[in-house]
C-alpha cells in the first residue's frame, strides 16, 4: 500500500455558536427574521497532513487547541466546513471508553451493547466474550447492574471491551492512561500485540511521558492549526517550550497590570538569596512533571540554606491552567511560625508534601516560592484582603526562593467535583 | 477501500443489524425497569386508557349506538397507543442518544429507527392480549379484514418513521414540541374517540 492510509487536506472546521440561545418557537414566531448575532469559532484552521499505515501518531496541544475535534472528524462524526477528510481502511474511535454504558443493565448486556456501537458483530462477541470477562478481572460481577459497579471496574470492563476491537486505524483519546497501575500494564501490552499486526493509531495525551515512549511521531496542534508534524522529541519540546513561554508571558502581563495600578508590588522579587532549591521532585521524578487526575502526589523539594535564616518563613505552590494562568486554581502551604526550624547557612533541608491533584487533564503552571516574613502577622479571613495586603508589604515580606514550571496532568475526567476527600500532609527533614 | 470519512453511504456497516437489535433490547429492557409492573405496563397503558374513555363515552353521553363500541374501542386504542408512542419516542430518539452520537459514527437512523421498532414490538404484545381476549367472546376474524389490517399496520409503520425522522431533527432546533407533541396526541385521542361513537 502505497498511498496513505490518512489524509487530511486543507481541512477547516468551524462552530456556529449563537450568542443567545434561540431554541424555542416563541423566538421563531416573535420575530422571526431577526439575525441573532453569532460567533464562528474556528476549531481547525488549515490543517493538511497524511499518515502512512503503521504509524503510531502522537496528537498533542493544549484543552480546546482542536485534538478531539479532528479526531472527530477523522470518525466521521462531523462533516468538515471544507477541505477533506480521506481514509482508507476501518476505523474503530475511542474517543471516550464505554461508549453507551447504561447503569440499569447488567455487565454481560453492556458488553454486547457497547461491542454492537464499536461495530463489533454479535457472533463475534459471543466467541471473546469469556476473554472479555478475564481480561476486566470481574467474572462475578457479570449479571450485576453497572451503576452497582465501582468506577475502577466499569473503565476495566470498557477497556476489556475496547480491545477486542479489530480495525485498520484506531483514534484513542486519553484511553490507556486509566485504571490502576497493573492493569494499566497490561491494557498496554494487550494494546501494542494488537498494533503490531500493522495497525495505524493517532494518540491524544497529556501524558508526554507516554507519548515519548510509544509514539513514532507527534502532530501538535496550536489554536487549531498544525505547529509541528514530525519527530517526537522536537515536537514534544516544542511544546513544552510553548506552555512554559505562554505561562510565563501571561504572567507577566498579569503582575505588570497590577503593579501600574498599585504603588507597592504585592510581593518583592527575590531580594536576598538565602535558599538556593537544589531540586523539585514530583513522583520521583525531576523533570517532565506528570501526574493523574485524581491521584495524590508527592511533591518534594530540596533546598540548601546559603545564609542563616533568623526570621520566620513560608514556603507554598500555586497552582494555575496554563490557558488562564490569572485564575490560581489549587496551592498548599506551608508555615514555619515561632521558628520552629532555624535553618542556619549550609544545612540542607527537604520538604515532602503530599498532595491530591484535583484537576481535568491538561497543563498546568505550577509558581513554588519560599518568602520570608519579618514578623508573622496573618490576616484571619481572606475576606479581610486589604488588611493582608498591608501586612504582606509593610512587613517587607520577600521571597527567599521562587522557581515556575510546566506540570501536566494526564488521565481520566474528573467525575466528581466534590470536595477534596483527602487533604495536603507536609513533612521536613533536615540531611 | 477508500472514502471520504463522512459519507456515511459507502461505510460498510455488516454489523447494522446487530447494533439494531441491541439497541432494541436495551430500549425494551429500560422502558419499564424499576416498576413494579414492568413490562405489564405496556398493556396497562391502553387497557386503563380503555376503562377511563369507555366509562365516560358510554355512561355520561347516555350511550353509545354503535355496535361492537368496546371493541373497536379497543382495537383503536392500540393502534393509537403505537402511533403516539412512536411518534414521541422516535422524535426523542437523537436527544436521548446524543452522547454515543458524538463519540461513535454510526447510521444515526438506527437511533430513530429502534424507537419506532420498539413501539412496534409493544403493538404486537397488545395486539396478542387482545386476541387471547377474542378466544373466549368466539370471534372469528375475516381472513381478508386481517390481511387488511396489516396492510394498513405496514403503511401506518412508515407514517411513524418518516415523522419521526423529521421530528426527531426539528426537536434539536425546537424544543417546545417535547410538549407540543403530547398535547397534540391527547387533543386527537379526544376528537377520534369521539368521532367514532357516532
Amino acid at each position: 500500500m502505497d498511498k496513505p492510509i490518512i489524509e487530511v487536506k486543507n481541512l477547516d472546521k468551524n462552530f456556529v455558536i449563537p450568542r443567545e440561545k434561540r431554541d424555542t418557537l416563541k423566538s421563531y414566531v416573535i420575530n422571526p427574521f431577526r439575525k441573532i448575532p453569532k460567533e464562528t469559532f474556528r476549531a481547525l484552521n488549515d490543517v493538511s497532513f497524511s499518515i502512512n499505515a503503521g504509524e503510531f501518531v502522537g496528537l498533542i496541544g493544549r484543552n480546546g487547541s482542536g485534538k478531539s475535534t479532528l479526531l472527530q472528524l477523522i470518525a466521521g462524526i462531523y462533516a468538515p466546513t471544507s477541505g477533506s477528510v480521506t481514509v482508507r481502511g476501518s476505523i474503530v474511535p475511542f474517543l471516550q471508553l464505554g461508549v453507551g454504558f447504561n447503569d440499569n443493565l447488567s455487565g454481560r448486556e453492556n458488553v454486547f451493547l457497547n461491542g454492537a456501537i464499536l461495530g463489533m458483530s454479535r457472533k463475534y462477541l459471543e466467541k471473546k466474550y469469556e476473554e472479555i470477562v478475564d481480561f476486566a478481572e470481574i467474572e462475578d460481577f457479570m449479571d450485576l447492574q453497572l451503576k452497582n459497579y465501582s468506577s475502577g471496574m466499569r473503565v476495566r470492563l470498557a477497556l476489556a471491551i475496547a480491545v477486542q476491537a479489530k480495525a485498520d486505524i484506531y483514534l484513542l483519546d486519553e484511553v490507556l492512561s486509566v485504571g490502576d497501575e497493573s492493569f494499566r500494564q497490561k491494557s498496554l501490552k494487550k494494546m501494542q500485540e494488537m498494533l503490531t499486526n500493522g495497525a495505524t493509531v493517532m494518540y491524544v495525551s497529556h501524558g508526554l511521558e507516554s507519548i515519548e515512549q510509544i509514539c513514532s511521531r507527534v502532530i501538535y496542534l496550536e489554536d487549531g492549526k498544525l505547529a509541528y508534524d514530525g519527530n517526537v522529541t522536537e515536537g514534544l519540546s516544542r511544546y513544552r517550550f510553548s506552555l512554559l513561554n505562554k505561562a510565563t508571558s501571561n504572567n507577566e502581563s498579569r503582575f505588570g497590570s497590577e503593579k501600574k495600578s498599585e504603588e507597592k508590588p504585592l510581593m518583592a522579587d527575590v531580594k536576598t538569596e538565602k535558599i538556593e532549591i537544589e531540586s523539585i521532585m514530583i513522583d520521583e521524578r525531576e523533570d517532565g512533571y506528570e501526574v493523574e487526575s485524581n491521584k495524590d502526589f508527592l511533591f518534594k523539594v530540596n533546598v540548601k540554606i546559603l545564609e542563616d535564616i533568623d526570621e520566620d518563613f513560608w514556603l507554598g505552590a500555586m497552582f494555575s491552567s496554563v490557558d488562564i494562568p490569572t485564575s490560581d486554581v489549587y496551592g498548599f502551604r506551608y508555615d514555619n511560625l515561632e521558628k520552629k526550624i532555624q535553618p542556619k547557612a549550609g544545612d540542607r533541608y527537604s520538604f515532602e508534601i503530599k498532595s491530591p491533584f484535583p484537576f481535568n487533564p491538561g497543563s498546568y503552571v505550577c509558581k513554588f516560592k519560599i518568602g520570608s516574613h519579618v514578623q508573622v502577622k496573618r490576616a484571619a479571613h481572606l475576606k479581610d484582603i486589604d488588611y493582608y495586603r498591608k501586612v504582606h508589604t509593610e512587613e517587607q515580606g520577600y521571597l527567599l526562593a521562587k522557581r515556575s514550571f510546566i506540570i501536566n496532568c494526564y488521565g481520566e475526567d474528573r467525575r466528581y467535583y466534590s470536595l477534596i476527600t483527602s487533604k495536603s500532609s507536609i513533612s521536613v527533614d533536615k540531611k | 477501500m477508500s472514502y471520504n470519512a463522512y459519507d456515511m453511504k459507502l461505510r460498510k456497516q455488516k454489523n447494522s443489524i446487530d447494533l439494531l437489535r441491541e439497541l432494541i433490547k436495551t430500549n425494551l429492557k429500560l422502558r419499564y425497569n424499576d416498576s413494579l409492573l414492568g413490562v405489564l405496563w405496556v398493556m396497562m397503558k391502553p387497557l386503563l386508557n380503555f376503562l377511563v374513555l369507555f366509562f365516560v363515552f358510554s355512561a355520561f353521553r347516555g350511550g353509545v349506538d354503535k355496535e361492537n363500541y368496546a371493541a373497536s374501542l379497543l382495537i383503536g386504542l392500540i393502534v393509537y397507543t403505537f402511533i403516539q408512542e412512536g411518534i414521541t419516542f422516535g422524535m426523542n430518539s437523537l436527544l436521548s442518544m446524543q452522547g454515543i452520537i458524538l463519540k461513535v459514527n454510526f447510521p444515526r437512523n438506527l437511533a430513530v429507527l429502534s424507537a419506532v421498532l420498539v413501539s412496534m414490538i409493544n403493538f404486537f404484545i397488545n395486539l396478542f392480549i387482545i386476541l387471547l381476549l377474542t378466544l373466549f367472546v368466539n370471534f372469528v376474524p375475516n381472513p381478508l379484514g386481517v390481511l387488511y389490517f396489516f396492510l394498513i399496520m405496514l403503511v401506518i409503520l412508515v407514517i411513524i418513521y418518516s415523522a419521526s425522522l423529521i421530528l426527531s431533527i426539528l426537536v434539536i432546533r425546537i424544543r417546545d414540541l417535547e410538549n407540543i407533541v403530547p398535547i397534540f396526541f391527547s387533543i386527537t385521542l379526544l376528537g377520534i374517540c369521539n368521532l367514532s361513537t357516532i
